[in-house]
């Protein structure tokens, strides 16, 4: 199936960009969320539903 | 109030007026559903009127359902959470007022249209152009209007919820605007520009990526929101949103071909969307279980708040929904399921658990907020919570049921290679019980329904929405520059950038899909290509539409031994290539239709067209009476002809300009062979007439039988 599936498609270019953006998406969204910098960040952020300051 | 105060505070009176719109387009969306589970199991309540015959029905039923009642929802939610998540008021209230009023009338129009037979016949988005042209315009004032506030915000850094707003805004523009590229014909009639695999392909990238976008995306914004919010505690993980939030808009988009396995569509493209649909199960699984583990330590809510059960009731449909939806978009498994009930449990698996449980849950909490009270009753809404998700767990059982019997039945293959069921009705009649368990279910949920807006009611009426404006506190951070901050830390505060890159993630895998089937040319065998319709198999078309014959009636026989048997050699790309729009359908509560050309006489069709009963005992199709009263409009097809010639379609100059002409003469030759074998004179001029000539030419073009 895979075989028949890959000889139908004709622009194997489309395939390598999808690969590259696929590939630099993932990584750099690891990167930035694992980073250790950005724990206070973090905990800073997931509050902001809690941090109304005025009425409830 | 001066309108300096009036600053300072939330404009809530927009999020009451949109609660209030979903909560009552919910009673006519369920209402409508009812009824037509009802007509499922006991046809005669088709009624014989035009108007309220399933085919018309049951888009109205999809539409009220995810566009009004979901839709006003995600809209109450937005408003609300938007405005306290970027701690100011909203851009502009008149623009909130103009969104507001021109979607209801939207909703109304399409109340109107569509049980009058306006529709494109492309399911989630039958409405025909003005109104799709209003859509726009009013996604567009949307649109302004929250960006508008991200704009002015004064929070620096937008919450998670926010990004799945930017992406559904950004995601449901396109979508919208790709799949309703058409050419009018007249003020309530046009024809898409793509045709046959390319409008497949376009119209499930719309129709899967509505239910991502519209019923999915809003609602884990919404999700991300109101749990912490009513809990009490932060989300779970925030890294853990981040990643969801990425996976999901990048991989979502890709997954629409999974609803068209086993069709004329290239292989590739069968594959790809198996694999993308596959792949996620990882995000849509990681934001259940971040939604859910927000309550650790809180668990005891679920005893005491019937907020919080509703909350957390739709996650775990969700978690069901995700888990169901990639397993049957495995071919394997879709071979089985595909055109069955199970598809249509599935779908209200979610609609019904997720997005209407997380909605009921958000205006229970809303409600007593917005009117400065406490709920009426939390008795109600716990019985509610119970009457509801019985109803669901009936439906969701019943059509399971209901599926995988008849997707059992329809391929079994005696020893001697034989159907087992080779009449289709017999299939049909098999799981009508389950179709009354169904109705029970929808009956059980339009019950808890009306307990909730009793109890809703009573709870307005004891609050006081003038006292219960909510002052925008003093900004937590002050908006400033970026220079000291990197990565994804910078790029929450530039909202700008952050919507190019989500827009980015969605158009990478909408354009590697499509693009490759533009180019039509490379797909097609010029040893099948066939002949378009007479005018009057075009006008007959029309009615087919018209009358909604898509919901039940597919045109696309898969390559497989029991559907090869059943209804003849499996169906090619070429077959429907001047089909504006394809109507390869999604659902058979009839059999295919791509080869019933010349399988019976035009007599049999008028017969079974007035009663169907008279040929296929038992059957549970509607009669349609009034196409032997209506007359076809002959003159308009010149007119038709003329676009689909401009569109590519063929025709001659002499086809486009006797168009009414020739359809006349085919359908006295149909009007003469059907009053010769006993039906009443004068049917000429009858839609009818017209429909059979289009049936009678299904899988009659030019390819092997």
């Amino acid at each position: 199936m895979k075989q028949e599936a890959l000889t139908q498609f004709q622009d194997t270019h489309l395939t390598i960009i999808a690969l590259m953006i696929f590939a630099i998406m993932f990584v750099g969204t690891i990167f930035f969320t694992y980073h250790k910098s950005r724990k206070s960040f973090f905990e800073k952020m997931q509050n902001l539903p809690l941090d109304e300051g005025g009425l409830q | 109030m001066s309108n300096q105060n009036l600053l300072n505070t939330y404009d809530d009176d927009i999020v009451r007026k949109f609660l209030m719109a979903c909560l009552i387009w919910a009673g006519v969306a369920f209402l409508v559903g009812l009824i037509a589970a009802l007509q499922l199991a006991y046809w005669p309540l088709n009624l014989n009127l035009e108007w309220i015959t399933f085919g018309r029905l049951r888009p109205l039923h999809t539409n009220a359902a995810i566009f009004a009642f979901a839709g006003n929802a995600i809209f109450a939610g937005i408003y609300h959470s938007s405005q306290r998540l970027l701690k100011t008021r909203m851009f502009n209230d008149t623009l909130s007022a103009i969104h507001f009023w021109g979607w209801q009338l939207i909703i109304v129009a399409a109340a109107i249209t569509l049980p009058l037979g306006y529709t494109h016949g492309k399911e989630y988005a039958e409405l025909e152009w003005p109104i799709d042209l209003s859509i726009t315009l009013i996604w567009v004032v949307f649109a302004v209007n929250f960006f508008g506030t991200i704009a002015k915000r004064k929070e620096k850094h937008l919450y998670v919820a926010l990004w799945f707003y930017i992406a559904t805004i950004v995601t449901v523009a396109v979508l919208h605007i790709v799949n309703s590229i058409e050419i009018p014909v007249s003020f309530m009639k046009s024809y898409p520009v793509f045709a046959g695999i390319q409008d497949a392909l376009v119209q499930w990238w719309y129709g899967h990526n509505a239910v991502a976008f519209f019923l999915t995306t809003p609602f884990l914004g919404l999700m991300y929101y109101y749990i912490p919010k009513i809990a009490n505690r932060p989300v779970y993980s925030y890294r853990l949103s981040i990643v969801h939030f990425w996976a999901l808009v990048f991989l979502y988009i890709w997954a629409g071909p999974h609803h068209l396995l086993y069709t004329a569509l290239p292989e590739w493209a069968q594959t790809l969307g198996m694999i993308f649909s596959v792949m996620l199960w990882a995000p849509s699984w990681g934001g259940m279980i971040n939604g859910l583990l927000t309550l650790r330590g809180a668990w005891h809510l679920l005893r005491t708040e019937p907020t919080i059960k509703f909350l957390v009731t739709a996650v775990t449909f969700y978690a069901m929904s995700t888990f169901e939806g990639p397993l049957l978009s495995i071919k394997s498994v879709n071979a089985l399921g595909h055109y069955t009930d199970w598809i249509i449990g599935h779908v209200h698996g979610g609609a019904l658990g997720w997005n209407g449980f997380l909605a009921f849950g958000m205006a229970y909490y809303l409600v007593p907020k917005l009117w400065k009270t406490e709920l009426f009753s939390k008795k109600l809404a716990n019985t509610h919570f119970w009457i509801g998700t019985t109803g669901i767990l009936l439906y969701y059982i019943s059509m399971w049921a209901a599926g995988i019997t008849q997707g059992l039945m329809w391929r079994n293959i005696d020893a001697s290679g034989r159907l087992l069921y080779p009449d289709f009705v017999e299939t049909v009649t098999k799981i009508v019980p389950l179709y009354w368990v169904r109705a029970l279910g929808g009956l059980f949920f339009l019950t808890g329904y009306l307990i909730m807006m009793y109890n809703i009611t009573k709870t307005i009426q004891q609050g006081n929405a003038a006292k219960a404006t909510e002052t925008i506190p003093t900004p937590a951070h002050q908006m400033g520059s970026h220079e000291h901050e990197t990565g994804h830390r910078k790029l929450e505060g530039m909202a700008t950038v952050f919507t190019v890159l989500a827009l980015i993630a969605i158009l990478v895998g909408s354009v590697i899909e499509i693009y490759p089937t533009l180019s039509l040319h490379k797909y097609v065998k010029q040893e099948n290509i066939t002949s378009p319709y007479t005018a009057l198999e075009l006008a007959g078309r029309d009615i087919y539409i018209k009358e909604g014959c898509y919901v039940c009636h597919s045109q696309m026989i898969r390559p497989m031994a029991s559907e090869v048997l059943r209804y003849g050699q499996p169906s090619t790309l070429e077959e429907s290539m001047y089909d504006r729009p394809f109507q390869w359908g999604s659902k058979r509560t009839g059999p295919d239709l791509a080869r019933v050309g010349s399988k019976y006489p035009n007599l049999w069709h008028y017969r079974h067209m007035i009663d169907p009963r008279t040929v296929t005992p038992n059957s549970i199709m509607p009669n349609y009476p009034w196409l032997v009263q209506h007359d076809t409009d002959f003159l308009i097809l010149r007119k038709k002809l003329s676009v689909m010639k401009n569109l590519g379609v063929p025709y001659s100059d002499a086809e486009v300009s006797n168009a009414d002409i020739d359809a006349q003469k085919q359908a006295q030759t149909i009007a003469d062979d059907l009053q010769a074998q006993g039906a009443p004179a004068g049917l000429a001029k009858k839609e009818i007439v017209a429909l059979i000539a289009y049936l009678q030419a299904l899988g009659q073009k030019g390819v092997k039988k």
